[in-house]
């Protein structure tokens, strides 16, 4: 009963937009979906028990190669979107293979200091990532021809790809492959004992994440038309956390309910942006400090009352 | 008749200090060995290399004909090499019958690629009811099948361990201080299942324990290590009987008649 | 050039030793990877600011006070919400992140995006074996080092600070020989963040003052523990000499960027091959 009515309001909210057709609410909306992409691509890591503070530079590289992809070698955006979220997810595999060993406060470290390279490589190589200034007149959405520029369009696009982000999401972090990952989480070694490659399952959610953070990322350049490295570093990162802690960090409905309490706050306060971080900042403080299960926790937490 | 497990020439160290030195030991087809050692002889870092958990330094392990690949612990248990642990584990809150459940489906999942071969998986998954129910009734579980595990006694904690392990359906079981922190007739029923898993289903043992007239009752063969090497290896009463083990016990700790080794009696405190 | 490369690798070797030292000391003893290291820094850095140009204060009664100042915050932010999270290292990373957050958007919202300008107190130059050196930053890398050698002595000599090692190794048994981890987390915090302060005061003239200058301080010494292994004091001091070299030798060279992702490089190389470090113990 809980969840057809969460859904039903799911749905609604998501509706909302096209019920309304109001330019500024479809821009609000399609921001809450790229941002939710992102925050739900660090809650597949927290999954297995790893803080990645490098999931905004894989929304980086999705970016850049899909606008690269588009602007430079004029490939169709559906090619150009696929190649954003598998590049990532390979990297993520590659790297995974090697960084996923690598456990707790040290895994933190490491995945901060490679997202810290992967922007200033941004920067640094001009060529092709435009430096500094980045990447400008990136090419906007089209499907066969049809062009998504419209911001309608483009909230139906985000929809889309945010709903089969989570689909898949849903598919792994519930079910069968839902118990591997919440065993390993819960106790690795019998886990293990059990038959399950670990490292094989770890890599696999890791490349997973990167893949959806760089959906996020060809999203955010075809819709914006210009990206710069910046937008990729620590404080995006940071704020995808921020969104899985006010959702609540257990649920995978969390950084969706996160994203959509807090994205739409500095856009409706223009003067706010001031005042955009400090607000950020105290909610997450006072979040982990008296709610640390979040938002969505306090659901939880009826759900298993009765 | 070929050994079933066979550690040649083991090594590991931790920072200089040699924890495992140069072991050499086999177990055969449905035998019991029994491995005994005073505290930081190396028993459960040898496990650990056996099992994969531990890379090795030097040596190898062969087991059912296969040389293990060191550091992959998950496909060592799917050929048949599962293990129990020294503390008593759960995964986190859930029934006894769905920690069973987890261990008879788990082995044919190991790997993502599972996904992309359903029908093989399919077939466990009907066989896992089945296989649950009956492990249930052999190590005396059916009666706390829908219970919580963290809210069993310690002793049918350490059971559910066993028979965990039991499910994934292996060749050969790694018990690594099954009675320890067990009180007498806790001790009594573990070993009355761990020789019931030989005796019915033929599967060979080697057992970690302190319980030392436990594990002389239980083994066919013991194998003792002081030091990270084999210092007596031979049937209970050779061994039992040997200057060097003696030695090695004695030294290690006062009283090797205890009921519970050092790390049973911490676990209960 | 080999001169000069030998003079800048000693002047910034020294901060960076500062920046690293009370990250690493807080690691050490309380195991929080402190991401608020680099805002206490900023914090540091704007105190030194209000005291002198704002109040009017001489620089030399500012810097010990600003970083006293930081000092105390340190154990306001201990006692108020690190510890509630002692020995979950998921939420103490996470909940330092929240305050580094806040810390650099209150400073925004009070100073602005664009940092204040900072008066400079020492001015000109000495010619020490015909290379030019200007006086604030042989006075800065001067009292770096004086700090660190306190910071040493306080550690290994003083009753605190033998009292802090205990329950950095063994928790349980300095308790039951009676040292309080109460008493010691706020004393770590407070002696950290007063090493961040200081170092924040004593580069804020060197350079521009801006909310966000905590996070360069803080990937500094970042990559000085973790070289030198996290926890470890004397890898971190070793380990600035290399970072101060890779930085001093590369910009040099190449260019910072250049110098940066190198330092990024050997940091992912070290955590990959030996997570604690090149001198920390495993």
């Amino acid at each position: 009963m809980l969840q057809v009515l969460i859904g039903a309001a799911a749905a609604a909210l998501a509706a909302l937009p096209f019920l309304a057709s109001d330019a500024f609410l479809y821009h609000v909306a399609i921001l809450i979906g790229i941002e939710a992409l992102l925050a739900l691509s660090l809650h597949l890591t927290l999954r297995i028990g790893q803080l990645s503070l490098a999931q905004a530079a894989f929304m980086g590289m999705g970016a850049y190669a899909s606008a690269l992809l588009t602007r430079d070698l004029s490939l169709p955006f559906p090619a150009a979107f696929l190649a954003a979220v598998l590049i990532p997810a390979a990297i993520a595999a590659v790297l995974g293979t090697v960084i996923l060993k690598v456990r707790g406060v040290h895994f933190a470290l490491l995945t901060f200091v490679l997202g810290q390279a992967v922007v200033l490589i941004f920067v640094e190589f001009v060529v092709p990532f435009g430096g500094n200034n980045g990447l400008m007149r990136i090419p906007g959405a089209e499907i066969a021809g049809l062009p998504l520029q419209s911001r309608p369009a483009f909230y139906a696009l985000t929809l889309v790809v945010l709903g089969a982000a989570f689909a898949v999401v849903a598919r792994l972090v519930r079910g069968e492959t839902g118990r591997i990952l919440d065993g390993l989480a819960a106790n690795e070694a019998l886990t293990q004992s059990l038959g399950i490659d670990a490292l094989a399952w770890r890599r696999l959610v890791f490349a997973v994440s990167g893949g959806v953070a760089g959906a996020a990322g060809s999203l955010y350049a075809h819709y914006l038309g210009y990206i710069s490295p910046e937008a990729f570093g620590i404080t995006a990162t940071i704020n995808a956390l921020i969104m899985n802690v006010v959702g609540g960090v257990a649920l995978l409905a969390g950084p969706l309910i996160g994203a959509v309490i807090l994205v739409p706050l500095p856009e409706l306060f223009r003067s706010a942006l001031l005042y955009q971080q400090l607000f950020y900042g105290l909610s997450l403080l006072a979040l982990m400090l008296f709610m640390p299960r979040g938002l969505g926790g306090l659901v939880v937490a009826r759900r298993h009352a009765r | 008749m070929s050994a079933l497990l066979s550690v040649n020439e083991l090594s590991r160290s931790f920072g200089g200090i040699k924890a495992v030195a140069g072991v050499g030991l086999s177990v055969d087809q449905g035998e019991i060995v029994g491995l005994v050692g005073p505290n930081g002889a190396g028993k459960t870092t040898l496990f650990n290399l056996i099992t994969g958990t531990l890379k090795p330094d030097a040596g190898q392990v062969v087991f059912g004909g296969r040389r293990l690949v060191a550091g992959e612990p998950g496909a060592n248990a799917r050929l048949g090499l599962a293990r129990s642990f020294q503390q008593a584990t759960t995964i986190a809150d859930l029934s006894v019958r769905a920690h069973l459940e987890r261990a008879a489906v788990f082995p044919a999942l190991g790997r993502p690629s599972f996904l992309l071969r359903r029908s093989a998986v399919m077939a466990v998954r009907e066989r896992a009811a089945a296989t649950v129910q009956e492990i249930l009734v052999f190590a005396g579980l059916d009666r706390v099948a829908e219970e919580s595990a963290d809210a069993l006694p310690y002793g049918l904690q350490k059971i559910l361990g066993v028979a965990m392990a039991l499910a994934t359906g292996p060749k050969m079981l790694l018990a690594d201080e099954p009675a320890a922190g067990l009180n007498g007739a806790e001790t009594l029923v573990m070993e009355a299942l761990l020789r019931r898993i030989r005796d019915t289903r033929g599967i060979a043992l080697m057992v970690i324990e302190h319980d030392v007239p436990l594990v002389m009752r239980l083994s066919d063969r013991i194998v003792a290590l002081a030091h990270g090497t084999v210092i007596a290896e031979g049937k209970p009463a050779e061994v039992r009987a040997d200057r060097a083990f003696i030695e090695a016990y004695l030294g290690g700790e006062a009283d090797f008649g205890a009921a519970s080794g050092p790390e049973g009696e911490a676990h209960a405190a | 050039m080999f001169q000069q490369f030998l003079v800048v690798l000693g002047l910034t070797a020294a901060i960076y030793m500062l920046l690293a030292l009370g990250f690493t000391l807080i690691f050490g003893i309380m195991r929080v990877v402190n991401f608020a290291h680099g805002e206490f820094v900023m914090l540091g850095a704007y105190a030194v600011y209000v005291l002198q140009d704002v109040v009017g204060l001489d620089y030399f009664v500012a810097l010990p006070l600003a970083a006293l100042l930081v000092g105390l915050a340190g154990v306001l932010a201990e006692i108020l919400i690190f510890r509630r999270f002692t020995g979950d290292e998921l939420g103490s990373m996470i909940v330092a992140l929240a305050l580094a957050v806040s810390l650099k958007g209150a400073v925004t919202v009070i100073f602005g995006v664009e940092g204040p300008p900072i008066s400079r107190a020492i001015t000109g130059a000495v010619e020490i074996g015909g290379t030019l050196l200007p006086k604030d930053q042989l006075f800065a890398a001067a009292v770096a080092v004086l700090a660190v050698a306190a910071t040493h002595l306080l550690m290994t000599r003083s009753r605190l600070g033998l009292a802090m090692r205990a329950v950095a190794q063994a928790p349980d048994v300095a308790r039951l020989q009676g040292i309080s981890p109460w008493r010691t987390y706020p004393a770590a915090f407070a002696i950290g963040c007063f090493l961040a302060g200081l170092a924040g005061a004593l580069t804020a003239p060197l350079y521009s003052i801006e909310p966000h200058m905590g996070d360069a301080a803080l990937m500094r010494a970042f990559v000085v523990v973790v070289l030198g292994g996290l926890g470890s004091i004397p890898g971190a001091l070793i380990a600035a000499f290399v970072l101060g070299a890779v930085d001093a030798g590369m910009s040099i060279l190449f260019n910072p960027t250049i110098a940066a992702l190198t330092s990024f490089g050997i940091v992912i190389a070290v955590l990959i091959a030996r997570p604690a470090g090149i001198l920390g113990r495993a």
